[in-house]
């Protein structure tokens, strides 16, 4: 290797052989010169913080950003002039055309392996060749609607296609997004360079998606199919999306009925006519291909075989994807387009063929060794292992399978300036390229995603999205415009919106993100009560049974756990149990976490505000709660922290969400929670015959009550009055008879407007609640009381408690029942 | 011979589904020596959706969507089949097996090429160093193709212990043959394996054998239940049926439901539901000869 980079020296984008700056760049470098002083510096730091911006409005975990906080975007953009352009254009728009007629064949007829111009093993062997899409593969012309190719230009300045990508090209959002930060930040260069604007692109790409509708008498449904915000690359989604027009979904936003896809939504099933899948092949329909998939969609291919829906790029399309197949590819052009490939891939060699496999035997050291078919991921992982443990490691296994191997020739990437704060430093490149199909040909996006990967160990195998990007120049010739808008697509897209629509996942995220919002709360009340108690000079009798009930609380809310109530009669050590329920790998950590992954979840749903306030307030409750503070003070200061910060979340709830079925959903979460607790409060206390007056005030703080009951009644602390606040005053906010009438009102609201008729199961068991609330023996509890009506009490909230669960799983049922999450079930070989 | 078949599959979930789907690989496929004579599937609750089709491999597919919540899931194939599997030729006769390797490597023409789809690994018959040693001893250079596969067959019944409890769906090949333990499907991997391994094509059979009660005949391991055999491509003559669980060359007293790489191609009942939480799977199949 190093013997040949000394023979040909790497190719340098910016400055040729003999230390000139190339035609073009110029102009970039005299603008860049033209900027005042440290103006360069200011710039990347202000095109930095955009990105950060960008990523945190969209990226789903802003710890791991805070991570990494090296450079990402590098200001100064990558040049292709306009004749280069035109030369890869049409390069990459041949090769679009051969994977197009290649899948029509490999999913159709095979005429290709009977004439042997493909060998079987290729197609058979390779576990990208997805039997079940052969019969759903389109009949063409035009199939293959996205294709995008990962390009590198050797020494001599010739491109080659390091791989090709059939199905979710990553990079077009973070391309554009690309230019939109640098446009900002460093808006003069543009003038100094006749830059081809990329807007258009996704003009033509929005008509195009919509051109694919089966049907065409209506202004088509289109959705861009995410695997979800654990996806690296979900931020691009969300973005594309908006720039296509069309609706950002995952596979549990779908279903299947009738061989007919549907977005769910709250109120009814809305149909889908084309989707641009940023999914995966095989994790498409967990019941036709791979059976643990949780983000497809069960019956997508039913489907698409029913023709009801079009999905691009068409499933199966990764078969031609296949290292194994490029040294067929010139061969292919032959044969399949009567043309002589232009753009050519980086050479290899399959090991199925015996002569290629004697070669790589003779030289193994001449050539790398990749998998033959697996995955990018897999593929990386081998790569990795080969050059750790070197040829000879693997040889036992290539031999076992010489089918399942290639051999790729070793490449030295081009180079282009990096601005650092030291200079400028040559870094390697590799350019990602997007084109669409619109109408009978393919078109190029006038730019690109140039990844400057991190530290390169052995050469560039593919591209990753770790590691610092540009943005891609394509310069005009003469002739064309720059500047102006291009001429737009004639075809107009009705614009739709589905904002009252909402989600059914996301209706089930908000009503839990209610619920567990509230149970912070209560969580924080108790474990404030208990540390009051703890911290007083004196840990008394009369601390110590006021703790004891607390303590089974919090055991039954799983707060704290079983084991707790051992350390009853040692404060301190208490104290620590109490400290380390707020940290690690506790409940409330978890109820934490869920808090964090529903709003997640519900990005798009809450307003920048409340988004903050969830992130923000929260994380820094739970920063301070989870500091294993020792002494009491600091961690009452913490609790009344965390109360603040829910109380903030439910005031902006209150005040910045509009009163649709979303805010609704969240407010019945938060309302059946705090009824849970209520419940949970009372049953607990009401059962206590000793010293009542003592339990009575506990409930009375832990449900906030107090200055109400002191307010009213004045006096000394009495059964009756105190537990008629907390139960059945139907004018109390913190109190259970409040939370059941609310719930009631949003209930009704939700069926009117949802048309729910007929059977609702959910009213009943909240007007069962209501009924035996109301109709406690309050008044027959004063001394002496009755002890059986007491018990009675204590029966009637239990069953409060229990009722209250049992209409979270009915309203579940009722309105989310579809955001379950599907599983696949085998058939357990009935072994005989 | 004639058969009645009943196969009846009954799951019962812990929590109620709201919405499920099936994909069913349980129509007795019409080849030219079997006979469908009638077919039926029939579910309890009755389906939103059902619709055939066929699948990649020509076999009858089912699909079905439940709408409607359900806590249990009945589906029942009924079907009368007349069948009487082509006698192979004698095993002397067939060409050697290396000559066989060779031609399906090149596949010059249609059926070689259709049954060389069946000589590449699966996701289920992964290549295995232990297991071609294990066939290579029955692959004695030029022996001929249906002799080696009887050699092997007959040793595959001697060496492995057939035990219902040994193994489960999941168990992987390679376990199976260290254990030397296993069941009908796992007999049949391992016998594709083999094949496979030699650069032979093989393919999974599902299906069913003939229920004898003990007083009218030898007891077929299978019977009761779902069976798995493996079918060889030998030129010339075609595939040729072999039951390695029963080292026995398939007549007529197996019943062809489809065909596939592996179990994972045809598995009888495939399904997606939501919710449901735990299910027990009950089934009950019977095979009576129609006199």
């Amino acid at each position: 290797m190093d013997a040949l980079s000394a023979q040909e020296p790497v190719y340098d984008e910016m400055v040729n052989g003999t230390g000139s700056v190339r035609s073009g760049w110029q102009s970039l470098i005299g603008a860049f010169q033209a900027l005042p002083e440290g103006a360069v510096a200011e710039r990347a730091e202000r095109a930095r913080s955009q990105y950060q911006d960008v990523a945190i409005a969209y990226r789903i975990d802003p710890d791991q950003l805070r991570a990494d906080g090296e450079q990402r975007f590098d200001l100064l953009p990558m040049l292709v002039s306009a004749q280069e352009w035109t030369t890869l254009e049409s390069g990459l728009r041949q090769r679009a055309l051969l994977f197009e007629a290649m899948l029509a064949d490999l999913y159709g007829p095979q005429r290709l392996l009977r004439e042997g111009l493909v060998p079987p093993a290729l197609v058979f062997a390779n576990p990208r060749y997805l039997r079940p899409c052969k019969d759903a593969f389109p009949a063409g012309p035009a199939t293959v609607h996205a294709y995008a190719a990962d390009l590198i230009r050797l020494p001599d300045g010739s491109w080659r296609v390091l791989a090709d990508r059939l199905q979710a090209p990553a990079g077009v959002g973070f391309a554009l997004q690309n230019r939109n930060i640098l446009a900002r930040t460093a808006p003069e260069i543009f003038r100094a360079c006749p830059v081809l604007r990329i807007e258009p692109f996704f003009e033509i790409w929005q008509a195009a998606l919509s051109r694919l509708a089966p049907l065409q008498d209506r202004p088509p449904s289109v959705a861009v199919l995410t695997p979800g915000p654990f996806n690296p690359a979900f931020f691009e989604h969300v973005y594309l999306a908006r720039q296509l027009g069309a609706a950002l979904v995952e596979g549990a936003d779908l279903t299947v009925r009738d061989r007919r896809l549907f977005i769910k939504t709250l109120g009814s099933l809305q149909p889908v006519d084309v989707v641009l899948r940023f999914l995966e092949d095989d994790f498409c329909d967990p019941l036709e291909l791979r059976g643990d998939s949780v983000l497809g969609v069960a019956g997508l291919l039913q489907a698409i075989r029913a023709g009801s829906v079009v999905v691009v790029n068409p499933l199966g399309s990764n078969l031609v994807e296949t290292p194994a197949l490029r040294p067929f590819l010139p061969g292919l052009g032959d044969d399949l387009l009567g043309e002589r490939l232009t753009l050519p891939t980086v050479a290899t060699e399959w090991l199925g063929d015996a002569k290629a496999l004697a070669r790589w035997e003779a030289n193994p050291e001449g050539a790398i060794v990749k998998p033959a078919f697996s995955s990018p991921r897999e593929e990386q992982a081998f790569v990795d292992r080969y050059f750790r443990q070197g040829p000879r490691a693997v040889a036992a296994e290539i031999r076992a399978r010489p089918h399942a191997f290639i051999t790729e020739e070793r490449v030295e990437p081009s180079t282009i300036p990096v601005w650092t704060p030291q200079g400028l430093v040559p870094r390697p490149l590799a350019l990602r390229v997007f084109l669409v199909r619109a109408g009978s040909d393919f078109v190029a996006m006038p730019g690109g995603f140039t990844q400057i990967p991190q530290e390169v160990k052995g050469p560039i195998t593919r591209l990753s999205f770790v590691g610092m990007s540009k943005d891609t120049w394509v310069l005009a010739s003469e002739r064309e415009p720059t500047g102006a808008a291009q001429a737009a697509p004639s075809v107009s897209v009705a614009i739709r919106r589905q904002a009252d629509e909402l989600r059914s996942r996301s209706a089930d995220d908000l009503f839990w993100l209610g619920r567990y919002t509230e149970r912070l709360d209560n969580a924080a009340r108790l474990l404030r009560a208990t540390t009051l108690r703890l911290a007083v000079d004196h840990y008394g009798h009369g601390q110590k049974d006021e703790v004891g009930h607390l303590l089974r609380i919090l055991v039954e809310g799983r707060i704290l756990g079983p084991s707790a109530s051992e350390h009853l009669t040692d404060s301190a050590s208490l104290l620590l149990t109490i400290a380390s329920a707020c940290a690690g790998e506790s409940t409330l950590n978890q109820v934490f976490r869920s808090v964090q992954r529903i709003s997640q979840m519900l990005r798009d749903r809450l307003s920048n505000d409340m988004w903050k306030v969830v992130w923000n307030l929260l994380r820094d409750a739970r920063e301070r709660l989870s500091a294993q503070h020792q002494d009491a003070d600091r961690l009452l200061a913490a609790f009344d922290n965390l109360i603040g910060a829910v109380a903030a979340f439910g005031g902006m709830a209150s005040e910045n969400m509009t009163r649709g079925s979303a805010w609704r959903f969240l407010d019945v979460g938060r309302r059946l929670e705090r009824a849970v607790y209520g419940a949970s409060v009372m049953k607990e206390l009401a059962g206590w015959g000793r010293d009542s007056e003592s339990a009575l005030g506990l409930g009375l703080e832990l449900c906030d009550s107090s200055i109400t009951y002191r307010k009213r009644y004045l006096g000394a602390l009495q059964v009756g009055p105190v537990l008629d606040l907390i139960l059945a005053d139907e004018s109390n906010p913190r109190g259970i008879a409040f939370q059941l009438r609310v719930i009631t009102q949003h209930l009704n609201a939700l069926a009117a407007s949802l048309e729910r008729m007929g059977e609702r199961p959910e009213h009943a068991i909240v007007e069962g609640l209501l009924k035996s609330i109301r109709g406690l023996p309050l008044n027959a509890l004063e001394p002496p009381g009755d002890p059986e009506a007491r018990e009675r009490v204590v029966g009637t909230l239990a069953q409060t408690r229990a009722g209250l669960l049992e209409l979270s799983d009915t309203i579940t049922r009722a309105y989310f029942s579809h955001t379950l999450v599907s599983h696949s079930i085998g058939y357990e070989w009935s072994r005989p | 011979m004639r058969y009645d078949v009943r196969h009846r599959s009954t799951y019962i979930y812990a929590q109620p589904v709201d919405l499920s789907h099936h994909m069913l690989k349980l129509t007795p496929r019409a080849l030219g020596f079997q006979s469908v004579l009638a077919s039926a599937i029939e579910t309890n609750p009755s389906p939103a959706f059902m619709g055939a089709a066929a699948d990649y491999f020509g076999n009858g597919v089912t699909f079905l969507a439940l709408t409607e919540p359900h806590d249990r899931l009945q589906v029942e194939m009924h079907a009368t089949v007349e069948v009487k599997f082509p006698q192979p030729p004698p095993a002397e006769t067939t060409p050697a097996w290396n000559s066989v390797r060779d031609a399906l490597r090149t596949a010059p023409d249609t059926d070689l090429l259709e049954a060389s789809e069946f000589v590449y690994e699966s996701p289920l018959t992964p290549v295995d160093a232990e297991i071609a040693a294990y066939a290579a001893p029955s692959f004695p250079p030029d022996r001929p193709l249906l002799a080696a596969a009887l050699d092997l067959n007959q040793r595959i019944h001697r060496d492995f212990i057939f035990d219902g409890n040994a193994t489960l769906v999941s168990t992987p090949l390679s376990e199976v043959m260290k254990r030397r333990r296993g069941v009908c499907q796992d007999f049949a991997h391992l016998t594709l394996a083999a094949h496979r391994a030699m650069g032979l094509a093989a393919r999974y059979i599902s299906g069913y054998i003939r229920t004898y009660h003990q007083q009218d005949g030898p007891i077929l391991a299978g019977a009761d239940a779902s069976h798995a055999w493996v079918s060889i491509y030998c030129p010339g003559a075609g595939w040729v049926d072999l039951d390695p669980t029963n080292d026995l060359v398939v007549s007529e007293e197996h019943i062809v439901l489809a065909w596939g790489r592996d179990y994972g191609d045809i598995s009888p009942i495939r399904g997606v539901i939501l919710g449901g939480g735990e299910h027990t799977l009950d089934v009950a199949v019977d095979v009576v000869p129609i006199t």
